[in-house]
């Protein structure tokens, strides 16, 4: 599907920019030396929540920086993210439900959209290297810092940014004080102990903080790894965040419709194909920004100059049907078996190129694409994790208190849920089972 | 007589390579993007390359698509 980019937007900041919709023309994009990060600079306002980090740095900056984070996904700790951090924080979770709820004396609902973000943020503070969230109250405040600093790394679609940097700046200061001094000093003595082998490396924290610490003679720059911290506090939850409710929703309908696939509902090759089917059909991201720095040819004929500034719209590009099928706009958990060959099941979601999504197989797990022999593909992400817990708890929508979206609430087009109310209809049986597997560990 | 370098194998999975030019840019006599954006392997380079370097790049790749065997 080709379609012709446009010049004439006036939305926020990104009004009079390139805009680029086609599936081809944005993957040519992503994957050109010729274009950098814009990620800070518009406006430049921005920058103390970018500047210096992973989204932000291009060329040899940028490659150090991902070398430097090897080991972060590796095989082996996917592995151990879910098992030490994934599936451990939901079910706990949903423990905590089943206790409160029968204190309560009532039947076990919560908001999804509420506590995908709280699930979230635990995950995302282990392998950032952050300590003190495991209190629900560490959970509410960490929550609230990094939705306020994330305001500000999304500020380009701000239209008035002022009170919003102001509003950034005060979370991330409290992030400072509150979380990263003290996780920081930890992490410096336990760094400071394996250097005169006091402590063998594999007792050390494996973490970004850590690296860090680790990748440095003399002392890190603070103010950077905090700006780092941040956005990957953000990075590597808001996705997700935004998207668990979609995939509950789409998969309850879809069981409704199909009875048939009940029993497969909490089986790793069913959902891996609903939530990539999921991730496609609901763009986490409005657009990625960039700004062309020579002058490049896209697949569709268009030409851009050194300067030009460009929004990559991935919404369209994701249900291209000439790639998807004439079905595109359809959920089909089961697509990801009839795509061509290389096709990503997720669409863009995660981008692209060099600036792919680092924590794109924490959230996915492996490429289980057909033909692949990738090394991953018996690893399960993040979301197979909460949503094969969800699904074992009996997860529902509510049948009484109706979601509420970002498009009814404030006329946006933005995709995302502000509550998602939820019930369970097997939590008992879920709970009995976590606590037998407890006990046999 | 063969070296450990002169028995290495390195293949990328052509499916799961996703063009993010990591090893290219690392090693560009190793790996190169074709026409597709997807690497591949130049094997006279590949022989000549340290395999401490060819690890680095292996553990490196986001998409898991390069693998890297000694013998």
């Amino acid at each position: 599907m080709s379609q012709e980019i446009a010049r004439d937007v006036t939305f926020a900041n990104i009004a009079n920019m390139t805009v680029i919709r086609d599936h081809a023309d944005i993957q040519s994009v992503l994957r050109s030396p010729d274009v950098v990060q814009l990620k800070g600079d518009l406006p430049l306002e921005g920058r103390p929540f970018t500047t210096g980090s992973l989204l932000a740095i291009n060329g040899d900056q940028h490659l150090a920086r991902r070398r430097l984070y090897a080991t972060l996904f590796s095989n082996e700790m996917l592995h151990y993210l879910y098992d030490h951090g994934s599936r451990p924080v939901i079910v706990d979770t949903l423990v905590r439900l089943a206790e409160d709820s029968a204190k309560a004396g009532t039947e076990p609902e919560a908001d999804l959209a509420e506590m995908g973000a709280m699930l979230l943020y635990r995950v995302a503070a282990q392998i950032v290297g952050v300590d003190g969230v495991e209190t629900d109250e560490g959970v509410n405040a960490f929550t609230r810092i990094v939705d306020g600093i994330g305001k500000g790394i999304a500020l380009e679609w701000i239209h008035d940014p002022d009170p919003i940097v102001v509003e950034a700046q005060a979370a991330q200061e409290e992030l400072r004080e509150r979380f990263f001094n003290p996780s920081l000093a930890r992490r410096r003595e336990l760094v400071q102990a394996y250097r005169e082998g006091r402590i063998e490396r594999a007792d050390l924290t494996r973490d970004v903080i850590t690296l860090w610490l680790l990748d440095t003679d003399s002392d890190v720059d603070e103010e950077m790894l905090l700006i780092e911290v941040g956005v990957f506090l953000n990075a590597s939850t808001r996705t997700t965040v935004r998207v668990l409710p979609h995939i509950v929703q789409r998969i309850a309908t879809w069981l409704d419709e199909h009875p048939e696939d009940r029993q497969h509902a909490t089986e790793s090759t069913f959902l891996r194909g609903a939530i990539s089917e999921s991730l496609r059909l609901h763009g986490l991201i409005p657009a990625l920004l960039r700004r062309v720095v020579n002058p490049i040819t896209l697949p569709s004929g268009a030409t851009l100059e050194p300067g030009e500034q460009l929004a990559l719209i991935f919404r369209d590009a994701s249900v291209d049907p000439e790639i998807y099928g004439d079905d595109t706009m359809e959920f089909d958990p089961y697509r990801i078996n009839r795509l061509p060959r290389k096709t990503s099941p997720w669409g863009l979601a995660f981008g692209g190129g060099a600036h792919m999504c680092i924590g794109r197989r924490l959230v996915t797990g492996g490429d289980w694409r057909r033909d692949s022999e990738a090394s991953d593909r018996d690893v399960d992400g993040s979301l197979v994790a909460i949503v094969r817990a969800l699904f074992e708890a009996g997860v529902r929508p509510h049948p009484d208190k109706a979601a509420v979206d970002h498009v009814s609430a404030h006329f946006s087009e933005y995709d995302e849920y502000l509550t998602y109310p939820v019930t369970f209809t097997t939590l008992d049986r879920f709970v009995a089972s976590a606590r037998a597997s407890t006990k046999e560990a | 007589m063969t070296t450990p370098e002169q028995s290495t194998k390195v293949t990328v999975d052509q499916v799961a390579c996703e063009g993010t030019a990591f090893c290219v840019r690392s090693l560009p006599d190793v790996f190169e993007l074709n026409d597709d954006g997807v690497a591949e392997v130049n094997e006279a380079g590949a022989r000549q390359a340290a395999f401490a370097d060819l690890q680095d790049v292996e553990n490196m790749c986001p998409t898991t698509a390069i693998r890297v065997a000694n013998g």
